[in-house]
């Protein structure tokens, strides 16, 4: 069943879908958002967390000298840090994603406005054939609404995917590490396996969401035909016979499923849907999954 | 340049598929897809495993060396198994009427006739083939060619008569291998439907036997129809059955003219025998009336036979002799026996008989015991002493049924018959005793011998010369019969029997009027009526034939020199291969422009 078609991201019967969303997101995630949320880091926040053996550079006045006149024990005290999430969201809008762009965009900004509402750091990008901004980093619910008219003026651009160039530069913009959610077919000529590691090497969450349309699982054509790539415009004349429909069918397969040996293998979140599953359901599953959550 | 198989030229029409996919533009569809990257991936997979492609340039080499090597293969003319002496070959179709015979719902003809068309198509260009029928005679249609686009159009042509096989032309055919034309030393076929031909069939022909062995016909093979005194008709006719067993029948005499049924005859056949009967028909009408055999049966031509009924006249006869009392008892007994002659008044009379010398210009006379000065004779003088009767004309109606030996002649003169006059019989000496002359287109018999004499006019030899030269001189020296085999020749009974008179006659094909000469010969079966100008004569043609209805498809094939070669040679199917694969390496060739 294919999905309703909204007509606005900023449509507010679509809003009010994201707030149901939103809402089921605190209830499933509760006390694991912004100010709860604590970083296994410890540092100079205000709520006690543990001590931890006096080492030498450590600030004395950390030690807990109380239990120093108790135990004759150098022990300093350790605070919870309290810091806010960033997600980055990089929404592949390449001209490979014509037909999945706007389920894409649903989804995006399902996310964004969770994450806004979640008083999360937001910076999200497009990915093509470089990464472009599509809203710089934001916070906070005020936000909401800027993020969804820039989100919808988003349109399929460039003339290649060059995923790997994208998350070099997402890399070397963003130091802070946070949650990296491609929304992607990860259809990518030159692979994905380098950005994907490249975004783990800097040591981010990724989490993958890979968006197919189902005339590309399967090819529905026989007989001759002059291929054209939808994003670099090349040709390529083929007579498609059952054995060649059968052969594209298996390599699109073997790609998915090299996809997800890849991301089992890194420990990398991912969820595969096709355009007709209905992004509530979707974020659902996500949600209740946990997969988001780092 | 003369080709002799046309048919080939229908090859140049692969030059239009094979310039169509030469000269075709690739124009593939145009797909918009967005993993390309996936398809060059696979394509690359394919050419590089798949042997053929890596290979295509050699497998072009050599498809085109196999259409190369096949074209000259067939051209030197391949058979199968050992090599086969050459032979002319005198392919003769059984034209008869039998052949028309269904089976199947086809007729042996048309069996007889695809058969020569599949050996036809295997004539090669060192052999020779002619195409003959036989049906009442041998006709050539194509003399020996090996032109098979003119063989196959005189084959086209042929079609079965409805003639019945006539001994001559079966002994026409034992004639081929003496003959010195081209026939001599060709192997001969004859395909036909004579089930026992072997006893009148020479040893040289070979005989394939057409059509499925059959034995269910029962026809008519002979009938005769003669009219008695006060309108009422004589039936004789005889059947013949080739069925297993004994059949109950019913035949139908019908009046043409009016369609009446005029007789319900049921009869029983034995098996394997023929039958006749004799019926009388009441209230029988001069003119065509049809005999019917209610069977179902293969052969349907000899179920039906037309036949006509003719009513003669009676010959009216003058006497002006001295004793015509004699004259006179011999004509009544025989107008009192069939009505053949009557006594009329000289001007009525169509013949007329004198003693002595002819009346001026009364027309057909005969003279008996001619004396003094005639035109009809020259010198009549003495007589001759002993008569040695000589024939000079034998089986002359005037004759028959005379026994020459016992007439002695008595009286007869020494004479000269006339510039012209034929003779028939004449003393030792020369004379003449019995001769005819044509006088502007009537005759005049002369019987040289005074039949006074020696109580000639008592002895039965007088009556029948009278009544034979009565008949004789008006062209009636025999009826038209009721009904012939078809093909036969008849003669309209006619005082001018030997010059070509026209007569109105119903032609039975297409119902019309048309003229005929005096001798006609029957070429269709049907009725036939002619209207002379004294009165109207009926015939039929019929098969009649024991033969042609007892005909019964055998299954022994005697082909001595084995089974002609059939269907197309292999030359032209080693050739249709090598086209098959200049058409294949064509498309595997603009398969190659695509990908």
């Amino acid at each position: 069943m294919a999905a309703p078609k909204h007509k606005s991201l900023t449509d507010s019967k679509f809003i009010s879908q994201l707030d149901a969303l939103y809402l089921l997101a605190q209830r499933i995630l509760k006390g694991n958002l912004q100010a709860d949320r604590r970083t296994e880091r410890k540092g100079s926040g205000i709520d006690f967390a543990d001590y931890a053996e006096y080492q030498q550079g450590d600030d004395y006045r950390a030690i807990d000298w109380k239990v120093y006149a108790r135990n004759e024990q150098l022990l300093v005290k350790l605070f919870e840090v309290e810091e806010d999430t960033t997600v980055y969201l990089m929404l592949d809008s390449s001209p490979s994603m014509e037909s999945k762009l706007d389920a894409a965009k649903r989804l995006t900004a399902s996310l964004g406005y969770i994450a806004l509402n979640s008083l999360d750091r937001l910076v999200t990008y497009s990915i093509a054939d470089k990464l472009e901004n599509i809203m710089p980093p934001a916070r906070g619910r005020a936000k909401t609404l800027t993020f969804l008219r820039t989100l919808e003026a988003t349109a399929s651009k460039g003339n290649d995917t060059r995923f790997t160039q994208c998350c070099k530069a997402l890399q070397a913009r963003h130091r802070k590490k946070g949650i990296v959610i491609v929304i992607s077919d990860f259809l990518f000529a030159n692979g994905f396996d380098d950005g994907l590691r490249i975004l783990q090497g800097a040591g981010h969450d990724v989490y993958c969401l890979q968006i197919h349309d189902k005339a590309d699982l399967e090819c529905q054509w026989l007989g001759d035909a002059d291929l054209i790539c939808s994003e670099t415009g090349t040709h390529q004349k083929v007579t498609i016979t059952e054995s060649e429909a059968a052969a594209y069918k298996k390599a699109m397969s073997d790609w998915n499923d090299s996809l997800k040996n890849y991301c089992r293998r890194k420990g990398i979140g991912l969820t595969s849907i096709t355009t007709e599953d209905h992004f509530e359901v979707v974020i659902q599953g996500l949600l209740r999954k946990g997969g988001l959550v780092a | 340049m003369n080709l002799l198989t046309p048919s080939f030229l229908w090859a140049f029409l692969a030059l239009i598929p094979l310039g169509a996919v030469y000269f075709m533009k690739t124009k593939p569809r145009k797909r918009v897809t967005n993993a390309l990257f996936l398809w060059q991936k696979i394509l690359e997979e394919k050419s590089s495993h798949f042997a053929f492609k890596k290979m295509r340039n050699l497998w072009s080499l050599l498809l085109m060396l196999l259409v190369f090597a096949l074209a000259a293969f067939s051209l030197t003319n391949p058979q199968w198994g050992e090599k086969q002496q050459t032979h002319d070959l005198l392919i003769i179709i059984d034209t008869s009427v039998s052949m028309r015979a269904t089976q199947d719902g086809q007729s042996r003809f048309d069996i007889a006739r695809d058969k020569v068309a599949d050996w036809l198509k295997s004539v090669e260009g060192g052999s020779r083939v002619a195409i003959a029928s036989i049906d009442k005679d041998l006709k050539y249609h194509c003399n020996l060619s090996s032109n098979t686009h003119e063989l196959q159009a005189a084959l086209k042509q042929l079609e079965p008569s409805q003639f019945p096989l006539s001994p001559q032309s079966l002994s026409e055919l034992s004639m081929l291998e003496k003959s010195s034309d081209g026939t001599r030393g060709c192997r001969i076929i004859l395909l036909s439907d004579l089930a026992n031909p072997t006893d009148q069939m020479p040893d040289q022909i070979e005989l394939v036997s057409i059509g499925e062995p059959t034995s269910d016909n029962i026809g008519i093979t002979s009938v005769d129809m003669a009219p008695l005194p006060g309108q009422r008709a004589k039936l004789f006719f005889t059947l013949y059955s080739n069925a297993e067993e004994e059949t109950e029948l019913e035949l139908e005499l019908i009046e043409k003219s009016s369609g009446r049924i005029a007789k319900l005859i049921t009869v029983n056949i034995p098996a394997k025998e023929t039958l006749s009967e004799v019926i009388e028909i009441d209230d029988a009408q001069a003119g065509l009336w049809v005999l019917e055999l209610r069977h179902d049966d293969s052969f349907t031509e000899d179920n039906r036979v037309v036949l006509g009924l003719s009513q003669p006249k009676a010959i009216g006869v003058s006497i002006a002799a001295a004793n015509q009392y004699f004259y006179s008892r011999c004509i009544n007994a025989f107008s009192a026996a069939d009505n053949l002659l009557e006594i009329l008044p000289e001007g009525k009379a169509e013949v007329h008989i004198t003693e002595s010398t002819a009346l001026e210009k009364q027309g057909a006379t005969l003279i008996f015991a001619p004396q003094e000065a005639s035109p009809y004779w020259i010198s009549a003088t003495d007589e001759i002493e002993h008569v040695v009767v000589e024939k000079v004309v034998k089986n002359h109606p005037l004759t028959q049924h005379l026994k020459i030996d016992n007439l002695t002649f008595s009286g007869a003169r020494n004479l000269t018959a006339p510039e012209g006059a034929i003779v028939i019989l004449q003393d030792i000496s020369g004379s003449p005793l019995l001769y005819e002359i044509s006088d502007a287109g009537q005759k005049v018999v002369v019987a040289n011998f005074q039949p006074s004499r020696d109580n000639f006019y008592l002895s039965p030899w007088f009556p029948i010369m009278v009544h034979n030269a009565a008949r004789y001189l008006a062209g009636r020296e025999a009826d038209l019969p009721s009904v012939v085999r078809n093909g036969s020749t008849v003669r309209v009974p006619s005082q001018t029997a030997d010059v070509i008179q026209h007569f109105h006659a119903t032609d039975p094909e297409n119902n019309i009027e048309v003229e005929l000469p005096t001798m006609h010969s029957l070429q269709s079966i049907g009725g036939y009526s002619y209207d002379t100008p004294s009165q109207s004569w009926f015939t039929g043609a019929a098969v009649l034939s024991e033969a042609e209805s007892g005909a019964q498809a055998g299954t022994t094939k005697h082909l001595t020199h084995g089974q002609p070669s059939s269907g197309w040679p292999i030359a032209w199917w080693v050739l249709l291969a090598a086209a098959a694969i200049a058409l294949t390496e064509e498309a595997l060739y603009h398969r190659r422009k695509v990908g």
